[in-house]
């Protein structure tokens, strides 16, 4: 069986028309508070090698952000904003999706934007677009007329604004000749780059940096900066960004006064900026949501299902969580945080209770015959390593027979897909969770759903992407993680803020944005 | 000595054909799908597919190395997955930094280990051959990255006179200035194995009659360490420099990662690490016949060094 | 030239002292104690005389020689005392840069094995004329046209060619030549040869003994021959000096010593000179191991009492001094008397 959707949102939920007129005042004096101009050196540990939008999914974001917008772009709690798309509407069979276009774009190749150029884009993320996938429910696009383009959908899917808005291989708006000419090419020519964002590309060195200046004539969006959406001020005359991949050595960049903002700092350099006057912590929640994952349908937790309650029941979340440093840089919660206004945000209170005991006498009736538990740690810094010898030794101390596996990172993509491979492993993700999340936390790595699903998982899950009164919502959300622990297929730890290095003289840095965006920042002379 | 360099270039061609086989299927066999790198975490395995399809992934294991080496014995060797460049223009693109890490650190290494090993033989046991002992154990047992995070921290972030990563090619002072730090971490461990391979084979020679003759004849000592004792411990010199550039090219990995420099060492290490076939395959390719050059050089060097050696 | 001719009255001869050695002693410093490899040498060699310097294997022949050019290897090695007057300076007290400046100019060396004393890198020509210029003003040119000049008269032939040529593409005579050259280059007033023809084969040992005699003749040069063949003293040498265990058991003029050898080792080396099919042999003929030098240590009388035939109670507990035997033989034997005498009964 296919993933599919199990539910659609209701059109009241998704109309969210706003006027550009009424925020035109607050934009500009949005981007009068800060000083203009200057070089901001970025380090990512993540190679830059492309910012085709529309391809590749495992970069820094910002950059490719600043360069090509979409249709509709996602604020700090993931609900789509205006962006291209002033507004829309959705036809009562929930069927077709009307978006005006923003008057006066250009592009940076001087063309203005059009409603050919939204078609032409979608053509070609129809063929190369990582995540076209979401928006397999689309039929087609259509341009009504230069400034109106139709979405039709072959089945109601209430999702469809986020699926646009999606932060990496998404639905990026380029030039209809740009987007023909390449065709299934990947973006990677400093001329094949076109986006209508406020910086362009100037320079691209594969692998080592990627260099953006301002777009002069960039078209302001309305509302309030809040992560992807809002205005963009571009305060910068000139971005630099570098990909550094050793930890140690972006933060001695930073230090050195070499680059002026770090992304992902881990807990146990942290110190190193503290102890430093010139420069800043930045520490943006959410951050990353840390979880294992249990193999519900092969091997030993699917043959002793009472052994994945027993490890619940004895496990101290906040021992494991101690792994990612200092307690100011994360937060045990064993519960997702959901966006707002889908569900009720649900706080760090949610614990389970340890008992040691429990477990023990759960690990008695499970039956458990002492067969090799293979625990799977996921690689990569601020997900999961960090907290893996203290799960390893908590098994052990169940007197559970774990064997640990480390493996580089290509390798836990191909073995976690493999279910007669693995018991347990570490998972990570965004702490906020979208819709997405809901429907894929049932399936396995290939799609399928894990056997054994509740009775009533779909439903609920329906039930409340629908309702609109929040109490409701709670009322069902509270339902269905009474259903996940039921299940127990996975178990939250908490969540790990990402840490930022940044120059101390940056201001205006958001602290809810891991991605670092770098559009609004400016530096203080 | 003309047929014997092309006797040996010849020589070096299967070689480099059985290096390339081994690579492949070293590559391609060990774990990982290079798929995973190009896909979201939560894309379908439809979507993986269809990138699998794009990198050519979809065929099997024997029918790719087939082609791939085909196209190897026309002297192409196929389009990276991550820089979606040819292979050869990305390894070129790598190849002057770790070439001039390479000579920087091969000059700091003989510049520095000749003269210790050098004035540690004059005196076996004596003040400067125990500071050199101490010099050489630290070199040799000093892991690399080690180094270089000290020196980063001494010069870079605390005094400011270096820059702490990167490959300034702002202009040719500033790239220099990006590669002492480098040159100097890499060059140390080397600079300790030639130190003390000079050493010992200065302290051989040293025993050799011929410098007894040399001292018999009335020569400066300099003239007797520097023109018959020197020239005559130089062939194992030669032979562990030849070495060394084997390990720079292995040392230059750890070194290119910590100090940031845009090489074919951390080429070869991202490139694993995201499973980039082609470039991997690529680059092992390309450095196994660099290596062998330098071999073939070594073996050259020691006929001129030494008449007693000649290849025809 | 005849071994007549040259000279058992060369000590007669007003000629100066060329080379006076006094009580020299050379000691190695090792794991196992002090090794005293030169215990006591006194002697003195004048301008145009050979004095051949023989014992056994492990006597302490090349430690003496190397020690009169300073050449011994430090460390282990050590000059511990006496005095070395070349023309009557003394070389323990030069300064490391004058004996340098002495080295292959004033006093020069002819080693064993010409293959490895010649540097193997270096051809030829380059290896001569460094003599020369190390020690002359002249002029690279010069130097080359003193060298073709000598490499002529030491019997090379198309020396033009050679210069440019490699150790290794010599025969082993040819090299000895080029020793011999590079020694006689600066004229030096001190030869010291050692064992200048142990390693060459026997008709290439007589062309080479020819020419250094020659040479000798023709430069006037005090010669120290080193050598544990008796032919060799007996075409060569005007005066001998026996060494054993690092000491001189006995000297005497070359025929003096061959008629009436006043010490019981002498006697021994006589009875088991080597013939023509042993030319290469050691003198070891005769029964017994040459003490171990850290055995002497303990030692207390005559160094050769293990193996004596005349050895008393008192060898055993005295060493004997060196004595005159006559006016020109001197022995380190109690009983050298017996010696003599049991060669007369005979
Ligand atoms: N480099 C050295 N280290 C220690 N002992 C040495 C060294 N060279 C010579 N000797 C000692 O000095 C003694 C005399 O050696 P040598 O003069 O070479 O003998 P020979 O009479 O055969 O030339 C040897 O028995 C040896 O024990
Ligand atoms: S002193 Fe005695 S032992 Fe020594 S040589 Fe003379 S007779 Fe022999
Ligand atoms: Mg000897």
């Amino acid at each position: 069986m296919k993933r599919s959707r199990h539910f659609a949102r209701r059109s009241a939920l998704a109309a969210a028309v706003m006027a550009t007129a009424v925020w035109g005042g607050a934009v500009q004096a949005a981007c009068d508070e800060g000083q203009y101009g200057g070089t901001l050196n970025v380090a990512s540990p993540l190679p830059l090698v492309t910012l085709d939008q529309m391809m590749i999914t495992q970069e820094p974001t910002a950059p490719r952000h600043a360069v090509y917008e979409q249709l509709v772009a996602l604020d700090a709690n993931l609900v789509p904003q205006p962006a291209l798309a002033t507004s829309w509407e959705i036809s009562n069979d929930l069927l077709t999706w009307t978006f005006t276009l923003r008057e006066g774009v250009t592009f940076h190749n001087g063309d203005p934007l059009t409603a050919d150029d939204v078609v032409a884009s979608w053509e070609r993320f129809q063929q190369v677009g990582s995540r076209n996938f979401e928006l397999s429910d689309v039929e087609s696009v259509e341009a009504i007329d230069a400034g109106t383009v139709a979405v039709h959908l072959s089945k109601p899917y209430g999702a469809l604004l986020e699926s646009i808005a999606a932060m990496s291989g998404s639905w990026a708006i380029m030039p209809a000749s740009i987007a023909q000419e390449l065709g299934t090419e990947r973006a990677d020519r400093v001329e094949h780059v076109v986006g209508s964002g406020p910086y362009m590309v100037h320079e691209i060195i594969p692998e080592v940096s990627t260099t953006l200046r301002r777009f002069d004539a960039y078209t302001m969006h309305e509302g309030e900066a809040s992560y992807n959406a809002g205005p963009r001020c571009a305060y910068f005359d000139e971005i630099n960004v570098i990909n550094i991949v050793d930890h140690s050595t972006r933060v001695s960049a930073l230090l050195a006064g070499q680059v002026d903002l770090i992304l992902q700092v881990p807990g146990d350099e942290a110190q190193r900026l503290i102890d430093d006057p010139n420069v800043n912590i930045v520490s943006t929640a959410p951050g990353n949501r840390v979880y294992f994952k249990f193999n519900v349908a092969n091997r030993v937790f699917a043959d002793y299902p009472l052994l994945r309650d027993a490890i619940r029941a004895g496990i101290d979340t906040e021992e494991m969580m101690w792994g990612f440093g200092p307690d100011e840089y994360w937060r045990a919660n064993n519960t997702p945080r959901f966006q707002e206004p889908q569900w009720p945000w649900v706080d760090q209170s949610h614990h389970f209770p340890v008992d040691m005991e429990l477990a023990k006498q759960l690990v008695e009736e499970s039956g458990y015959q002492g067969e090799e538990i293979v625990f799977l740690v996921v690689p990569g810094g601020a997900t999961g390593p960090e907290m893996a010898p203290a799960m390893d030794q908590y098994m052990r101390d169940l007197g559970l027979n774990v064997r640990m596996e480390n493996l580089d990172s290509a390798t836990f993509g191909t073995v976690r897909r493999d279910l007669n491979a693995w018991d347990i492993k570490g998972a990570g993700g965004g702490s906020l969770v979208g819709l997405a999340y809901l429907d894929s936390s049932g399936v396995d790595r290939n799609g399928e759903p894990w056997p054994g699903i509740p009775d009533g998982w779909y439903e609920l899950l329906e039930q409340a992407v629908n309702l609109e009164d929040q109490d409701e919502r709670a009322a069902v959300a509270s339902a269905f993680y009474d259903l996940h622990a039921e299940f127990n297929n996975e178990m939250w730890m908490g969540d790990v803020f990402v840490i930022m290095g940044a120059r101390s003289d940056l201001r205006n840095i958001a602290e809810n944005d891991s991605t670092a965006a770098f559009w609004n920042v400016w530096r203080e002379q | 000595m003309i047929s014997y360099l092309i006797r040996r270039l010849l020589g070096t061609i299967p070689i480099v054909l059985i290096v390339g086989a081994i690579a492949f299927f070293l590559v391609q066999l060990s774990p990982g799908d290079p798929a995973m790198f190009y896909v979201s975490a939560d894309a379908p395995p439809s979507e993986i597919e269809r990138v699998r399809e794009r990198l050519g992934l979809d065929q099997p294991i024997a029918t790719r190395f087939v082609y791939w080496f085909g196209q190897v014995l026309q002297g192409d060797l196929g389009v990276s997955f991550h820089q979606n460049r040819p292979v050869l223009e990305g390894f070129l693109a790598a190849l002057p930094v770790t070439l001039w890490l390479a000579f920087f650190s091969l000059v700091i290494a003989i510049a520095i280990g000749i003269p210790v090993g050098l004035f540690s033989a004059l005196r076996p046991n004596g003040m400067v051959d125990k500071f050199a002992t101490v010099f050489v154990f630290v070199g040799v047992s000093m892991p690399n990255f080690w180094l270089g995070m000290l020196l980063v921290l001494m010069f870079a972030v605390t005094l400011g006179w270096m820059p702490a990563q990167g490959f300034n090619t702002a202009n040719p002072w500033e790239a220099f200035r990006s590669l002492v730090l480098p040159a100097i971490t890499l060059g140390y461990s080397q600079a300790a194995l030639i130190a003390r391979m000079t050493r010992a084979s200065m302290l051989e020679v040293m025993r050799q009659d011929y410098v007894q003759t040399a001292r018999a004849k009335g020569l400066r000592v300099p003239v007797v360490l520097g023109k018959h004792a020197f020239g005559n411990a130089l062939n194992p010199i030669v032979t562990i420099i030849g070495l060394a550039v084997g390990s720079l090219a292995a040392g230059s990995a750890v070194v290119e990662v910590v100090f940031n420099l845009p090489g074919i060492g951390r080429l070869v290490v991202d490139s694993v690490m995201r499973r980039d076939y082609p470039m991997i395959q690529g680059i092992l390719l390309l450095t196994a016949g660099m290596i062998i050059v330098v071999n073939l050089i070594t073996d050259l060097l020691y006929a001129v060094l030494d008449p007693r050696i000649r290849y025809d | 030239m005849t071994y007549s001719a040259t000279g058992f009255g060369s000590q007669d001869q007003n000629n100066a002292k060329v080379l006076q050695v006094e009580n020299l002693e050379t000691h190695f410093i090792t794991r196992a104690g002090v090794l005293k490899a030169v215990d006591g040498v006194s002697f003195h060699i004048h301008a145009g005389e050979t004095v051949a310097l023989v014992g056994e294997s492990g006597c302490g022949k090349s430690v003496t020689a190397l020690s009169l050019l300073r050449l011994v290897p430090n460390p282990p090695g050590e000059i511990v005392g006496g005095r070395i007057l070349l023309d009557g300076d003394d070389l323990l007290e030069m300064s490391q840069s004058e004996i340098e400046d002495v080295r292959g100019d004033r006093a020069a060396m002819i080693f064993q094995e010409p293959l490895t004393a010649l540097n193997p890198i270096l051809n030829v020509g380059n290896q001569l004329s460094e003599v020369i210029l190390r020690h002359t003003k002249a002029s690279k040119r010069e130097a080359r046209a003193l060298v073709l000049d000598m490499l002529k008269r030491v019997g090379i032939s198309d020396p033009e060619s050679r210069l440019k040529a490699y150790p290794h593409q010599l025969s082993g005579g040819m090299r000895q030549r080029v020793m011999i050259a590079m020694a006689l280059l600066a004229n030096p007033a001190l030869l010291i040869a050692d064992e200048p023809t142990t390693a060459l084969d026997v008709t290439i040992q007589a062309q080479i003994l020819e020419l250094m005699r020659d040479m000798r003749d023709q430069t006037g040069a005090a010669v120290l021959m080193i050598t544990h063949d008796l032919g060799v003293v007996a075409e060569m040498a005007d005066r001998v000096i026996v060494m054993y265990a690092g000491r001189i058991v006995e000297s005497a003029p070359v025929r003096t010593l061959f008629a009436s050898p006043a010490h019981p080792y002498t006697l021994g080396l006589m009875r088991s000179t080597p013939n023509l099919t042993t030319q290469r042999g050691e003198l070891s003929a005769i029964p017994g191991l040459v003490p171990t030098l850290a055995a002497l240590k303990d030692m207390e009388g005559c160094r050769f009492a293990p193996r004596c035939a005349f050895a008393s109670q008192k060898c055993r507990e005295h060493e004997p001094p060196l004595e005159n035997a006559s006016n020109d033989q001197s022995v380190r034997c109690w009983h050298w008397d017996q010696v003599l005498a049991s060669q007369v009964a005979v």
